[in-house]
């Protein structure tokens, strides 16, 4: 596979993936701004009304005629955010022109609908439809107050939020309900117009050919005058804290939120190996010890967020076992930081991400997801390189990381059941 | 002798062999050339509807609810280990998963496909059952039971099926309760593994650009001639008509969630019949309920449905159904439009235009599916368990015609055989 990244006007990032075995293409629009309640509130509100169409194709029925008659093409728009960025995402999964039972040019037909949905909005007086703007800002606040639904998530999710209540990593990527208050088809129109000119953007593509057409699409956006948003990872955990909140459950939720140090910031690899090692896969400590020697719960796992260098544990536990888990939790980290692990975990935490990497192959939203993240840490790598990285990797990295990993935040999710 | 089969599908190009192994054993295997991922699953049918047998001396056995999805649990663990041990070693990603209708284990590789397909093989052929392992899982599973009754879909989702079939097995729970579990014991599990896993009842699927010899020499390694089996007894003695056609439940929830489902009755059918039926609902569904469907667009519209909305089809041999499935403050205003539009569809027919859309746009995700290892292994395991053919579907789409469409929502859509079932937003304090 042959990787290429170009910036054909300044804060417009192109990727290319190129090969020829693939089925389907991938191409994708990303636009990038600092995550604040504004943006995340703004961007969220915006996957909604752009999703029900543009001026040439108005309708979410009329958008998935045309996605179904060019073989079932997938299209997805959400907003997400990554480190203390906020993300909104155009996406596009199709299939490749010589499978058109018609002769059909399928990849032009999702540019041509790429460019229509975002240079010609539907739009009317300058401002999007009242009635788009007014439907989508209660679908989105329904979503906002449904977050809870999902417990899991949820938990982790507040866990994030307590811990960094100072910090634009604290905001929702769904925003919040009083800032979406303020947003009406005007205001919505301006954030649009202003994310178009001012947001950076990346440009993905997993697919065959010399992609030739990602250069004009990427001349349709004007030069970006400003810097790519960064993340604060400067900030330290001076003691931990513990907060519990009550709600009628059968199973309690708990969430560990981690800062890490400066060892895991610079060293990318080692940082994911840790991880992997420390509760990233059914070979780690956490699932060997929390659930398999002590059958504490079904689920223990920690996921890192490598923008931010932060690292959080998530289990679904009995209450009253809740001391019990937390103290193995800690007690695990303590034993990768003394170095207690075996060369064997090591180099099966190896393989478990090299066999992943190479795998991506196959899958062009993986690639397209590596290599936006490349391009928003700036640090733009092939599947080889990272590779090779992992494989440099010594053992001492790890027992580094480990040490300085700082437990800042434990959040108990604490099922009760309230009297009928 | 092994029996061998070429499937092949002109249209897209693609091909696939079916093998029986002299133990019994059937085997599929799909060729990818130049694809980094390979894949493997084994599957037996045995399901939470699978409870009943006869013992190879003569017991009829019952056993308790959530028995399948424990003994899935207990095949990772053998006597020289937990299996992620080994599939550690190469970086695979290994799982299982236990349904209404089957139990399956699988992996997916980039490299050593050989390693780990011995590993695949040897746990699943080799069950290691102590008092005292069994004893460690019951934690383990009584946590996964309690996520489960927090989840308001997958809550509002079995309660729908509970509603729709009155003494279908489908009503058993797939985890069973945390009582159902602690009652289980080594011998129990024993007896199940020695009637389920017999070579006759498993399917191995694998997939990727890999060598069709290694696999077969892995299996004679691990699967015997001449085995004999035990009976098993899958009793269903299901009347047409839906149990009750609207039930309910509180949970924490900020807006009701809703589950629509459609009992059919007709599930008789099997081979390329089948596949062709599978499509013509998915057709169906997308244009009664889809994205793409007035129906979708009016309520939406009306802010009686969100993006949350999704509808699907469930079916194996024992049973089928659809759901229609989404967050309402009005679920009743959604059930009659529901009904509202399949009238509509009786009386006004199929639009010709929709209809070849749809059908192109059903080709296509068909056609990504056999991009992927993984995706192929699990339906190649699926429809055979099911009696399909894989390859079969996208034939099968273009021979579809309006009046089949038309034949098939009568069998699908009775007021007679649907249930709803709503998880309603729990009041503060209660």
């Amino acid at each position: 596979m042959k990787f290429i990244q170009e910036q054909y006007q300044r804060g417009v990032i192109c990727n290319c993936g190129l090969a020829d075995h693939f089925k389907t293409e991938y191409l994708s629009v990303d636009f990038v701004l600092p995550l604040t309640e504004e943006n995340a509130t703004g961007m969220s509100l915006l996957a909604g009304v752009l999703s029900q169409g543009c001026k040439k194709y108005p309708g979410i029925d009329q958008i998935s005629r045309y996605l179904a008659r060019y073989y079932g093409a997938s299209f997805s728009l959400t907003a997400s955010k990554a480190g203390e960025m906020e993300l909104l995402s155009l996406s596009f999964t199709y299939l490749d022109n010589k499978f058109a039972i018609d002769g059909e040019d399928i990849q032009g037909a999702i540019l041509e609908l790429l460019y229509e949905m975002l240079f010609h909005p539907w739009i009317e007086n300058d401002a999007f439809l009242t009635e788009h703007v007014r439907q989508e800002k209660i679908n989105l606040s329904d979503k906002i107050k449904g977050l809870f639904n999902d417990k899991r998530v949820y938990s982790l999710e507040r866990c994030k939020e307590l811990m960094c209540a100072q910090e634009a990593f604290g905001v929702h990527e769904t925003g919040s309900i009083e800032t979406l208050e303020k947003f009406d088809e005007k205001r919505l129109y301006q954030f649009f117009q202003k994310m178009m000119s001012e947001a950076y953007v990346v440009i993905s593509y997993v697919g065959k050919g010399e992609a030739l057409f990602l250069k004009d699409l990427a001349e349709k956006f004007c030069a970006r005058s400003g810097e790519m948003p960064s993340t604060d990872t400067q900030v330290f955990t001076v003691k931990t804290k513990e907060i519990i909140e009550e709600m009628d459950l059968n199973q309690s939720k708990l969430n560990l939120g981690f800062r890490l140090n400066e060892a895991s910031l610079k060293d990318g690899a080692a940082s994911r190996l840790f991880n992997v090692m420390y509760g990233g896969s059914a070979t780690s400590k956490l699932f060997l010890n929390v659930r398999e020697r002590l059958s504490l719960c079904y689920y223990c796992s920690s996921v890192l967020d490598r923008f931010k260098n932060v690292m959080f544990v998530s289990s679904g536990v009995e209450a009253d076992k809740y001391e019990e888990a937390r103290s193995e939790i800690e007690f695990q980290l303590k034993a990768l930081a003394k170095g207690d692990f075996s060369d064997e975990e090591f180099d099966n935490a190896k393989s478990y991400l090299i066999d992943s990497i190479c795998g991506f192959k196959d899958s062009q939203p993986s690639l397209a997801s590596m290599m936006i993240s490349g391009a928003l840490r700036n640090d733009m790598k092939s599947p080889e390189q990272e590779i090779e990285e992992i494989r440099k990797v010594d053992r001492q990295a790890i027992i580094e990381i480990a040490k300085g990993a700082k437990l800042d935040t434990v959040y108990l999710l604490k099922g009760v059941h309230n009297e009928q | 002798m092994i029996q061998r089969n070429t499937y092949e599908c002109q249209i897209i190009g693609e091909k696939y062999e079916k093998l029986i192994h002299p133990s019994g054993l059937t085997i599929y295997y799909m060729s990818m050339p130049e694809k980094a991922k390979k894949a493997a699953m084994i599957a037996t049918k045995f399901g939470s509807i699978n409870y009943c047998f006869e013992t190879l001396d003569g017991r009829q056995v019952s056993v308790p609810n959530g028995t399948a999805h424990f003994l899935e649990h207990k095949l990772f663990e053998g006597e020289a280990g937990n299996a992620f041990d080994f599939y550690g070693k190469t970086g695979a990603k290994a799982n299982a998963y236990t349904s209404n209708d089957k139990t399956a284990y699988y992996f997916v590789c980039s490299d050593q496909f050989e390693e780990n397909l011995d590993v695949l093989l040897s746990f699943v052929t080799h069950p290691f059952l102590t008092n005292e392992n069994v004893e460690k899982e019951k934690g383990i599973i009584a946590q996964e039971i309690r996520m489960y009754e927090d989840e308001p879909s997958w809550q509002g989702y079995f309660t729908m099926v509970e509603g729709l079939y009155q003494n279908h097995p489908i009503r058993r729970d797939i985890a069973g309760t945390v009582e159902d579990i602690y009652s289980l014991t080594p011998e129990i599990l024993m007896d199940c593994y020695n009637t389920f896993y017999h070579p006759e009842n498993l399917v191995l699927a694998v997939a990727g650009d890999l060598s069709l010899e290694s696999v077969l020499e892995a299996v004679d390694r691990y699967f015997k001639v001449g085995e004999s089996r035990s009976k098993i007894i899958t009793p269903i003695d299901e009347p047409d008509e839906a149990g009750i056609h609207y039930t309910e439940k509180s949970m924490l929830v900020s807006r009701p969630i809703f589950h629509l489902g459609f009992k059919d009755n007709h599930t008789d059918v099997s081979g390329f019949e089948l596949a062709k039926k599978e499509m013509e609902v998915e057709i169906l569904l997308e244009y009664l309920f889809g994205k793409s469907s007035p129906f979708f667009n009016e309520l939406y519209k009306d802010g009686l449905i969100n993006h949350e909305f999704d509808c699907w089809y469930d079916l194996s041999d024992y049973f089928s159904f659809c759901v229609i499935s989404g967050e309402s403050d009005d679920p009743e205003a959604v059930e009659k439009h529901a009904f509202k539009c399949i009238e509509e569809l009786y009386e006004k027919g199929v639009d010709e235009g929709r209809f070849k859309e749809i059908r192109n746009g059903l080709f296509g995700s068909l056609v990504i599916e056999t991009d992927r290892a993984y995706s192929m292994v699990n339906r190649l395991v699926g429809n055979h368990l099911n009696g399909a053919n894989t390859l079969d579907s996208i034939e099968a789409l273009q021979q579809i015609t309006v009046d089949d469409l038309l034949e098939r929502a009568k069998e699908m859509f009775s007021n007679d055989c649907s249930c709803m079932s709503v998880i309603n937003p729990q009041k503060e304090g209660k």
